[in-house]
């Protein structure tokens, strides 16, 4: 009586524990390094989820020439991170670069609703299995990779967009003002300002001089107005509260 | 006389380990370490900014319910008392801790404590890729 007591409570606490460890998959990918394949599983204690949330996840499991490196993502226990998604030469989903000679850097998104998710990097040695992640707080509209360059388009809250109508030479225009989302580069160590990509990406950058952008100090904290004509479907942008300059 | 040589080594220990570089901003590892308030154990993460006068260092962690924000630290790096600021689940009060703490190089443990709180703390130097990519991060985005 008294073993099977002591067996019965054994196994209690065997399924208790297990429990407590179980987390389920939110996302999956394999990443390929130099024909070493990395298998990266992101991972959170709750089964079901709504759909709005079911990407994101807690815990990171890295499986790499059948080691497992786990890595808790949690700030205070309650972040909630997703894959950073982009296709690229290593990963099929997930955002990532190789940092510097065999070490990758992963990018994940940590859940900022309502507002944009922000960015963080996991780094992996793939010869030492050690892990760094740095959290930051950039707001992450988008990502593009280009010639093995990261960029980042640094989202700025909607909620400020002001809305009107305007004369501009004595015809109605109805106008939004809006803050300029500045494209950031990341070359695996430094984050930097690129004035010449957020023209390059600017939606309206038929209306504006390269060099109107480069003269901008702190262009980083720019607001444009862009005003159209509902009539003859006329453009007009003005920068920084500068003129109008119409096409 | 080895015995007491080695006795001696094993006393200077501590000391040699205190002797490190202890000035910086260290960041809590929240794997690590808690807050606990009224018996419930809450993983903490937060920073300690220990300045040259330790009297000017800054301790602020915060846990999903409680929070806690120094405002003047009183005696040395070995043993101190720390007033601050306690916020726990939107009520605030002033506290007095009794803190003891440990650091080695790059990484200090700090054990805070009054009738009602205990802040265990361990935290490390974030690396230099780390503190220059938030860095970088921070000025983007200001």
């Amino acid at each position: 009586m008294k073993t099977k007591f002591i067996v019965l409570l054994f196994m209690t606490l065997i399924s208790f524990f297990a429990k407590a460890e179980k987390t389920f998959r939110n996302d999956h990918d394999v990443c390929t390094y130099k024909s070493q394949i990395i298998d990266i599983d992101l991972r959170s204690p709750e089964q079901y989820l709504v759909s709005e949330d079911d990407e994101y996840g807690q815990t990171v499991f890295l499986l790499h020439k059948n080691s497992t490196t786990k890595v808790d993502l949690r700030d205070m226990g309650i972040g909630r991170y997703r894959m950073l998604k982009l296709h690229n030469g290593l990963c099929h989903k997930i955002l990532a670069i190789s940092s510097k000679e065999k070490e990758i850097a992963f990018f994940f998104l940590k859940d900022n609703r309502p507002f944009a998710d922000l960015g963080i990097i996991l780094f992996f040695n793939l010869k030492t299995h050690e892990t760094e992640l740095v959290e930051t707080n950039l707001p992450v509209r988008t990502a593009i990779m280009k010639d093995r360059k990261l960029f980042f388009k640094v989202a700025k809250k909607d909620l400020d967009n002001k809305y009107g109508t305007t004369l501009i030479n004595n015809q109605k225009y109805n106008f939004v003002e809006k803050s300029l989302e500045p494209w950031v580069s990341f070359d695996g160590k430094n984050f930097k300002l690129d004035p010449v990509y957020t023209y390059e990406k600017f939606e309206y950058k038929n209306l504006l001089k390269k060099s109107d952008l480069d003269k901008l100090k702190d262009f980083k904290n720019a607001i444009y107005t862009i005003a159209v004509n509902p009539q003859n479907k006329a453009q007009c942008l003005s920068f920084n509260g500068g003129g109008w300059v119409c096409n | 006389m080895k015995t007491i040589i080695f006795s001696l080594l094993l006393l200077s220990l501590p000391v040699l380990a205190n002797s490190g570089h202890p000035f910086g901003l260290f960041q809590v590892d929240s794997s690590t370490s808690m807050i606990t308030m009224f018996d419930r154990n809450q993983k903490v993460t937060g920073f300690i900014d220990i300045q040259k006068d330790f009297r000017d260092s800054i301790l602020k962690v915060e846990s999903p319910d409680t929070s806690f924000e120094s405002t003047e630290i009183d005696g040395d790096a070995s043993e101190f008392k720390i007033k601050g600021q306690l916020t726990h689940k939107g009520v605030e009060r002033m506290v007095i801790l009794k803190g003891r703490s440990f650091i080695s190089s790059g990484k200090v443990a700090w054990r805070l404590s009054d009738d009602a709180l205990l802040i265990r703390i361990i935290a490390a130097k974030p690396s230099a890729r780390t503190t220059a990519i938030q860095k970088q991060v921070e000025q983007i985005i200001q």
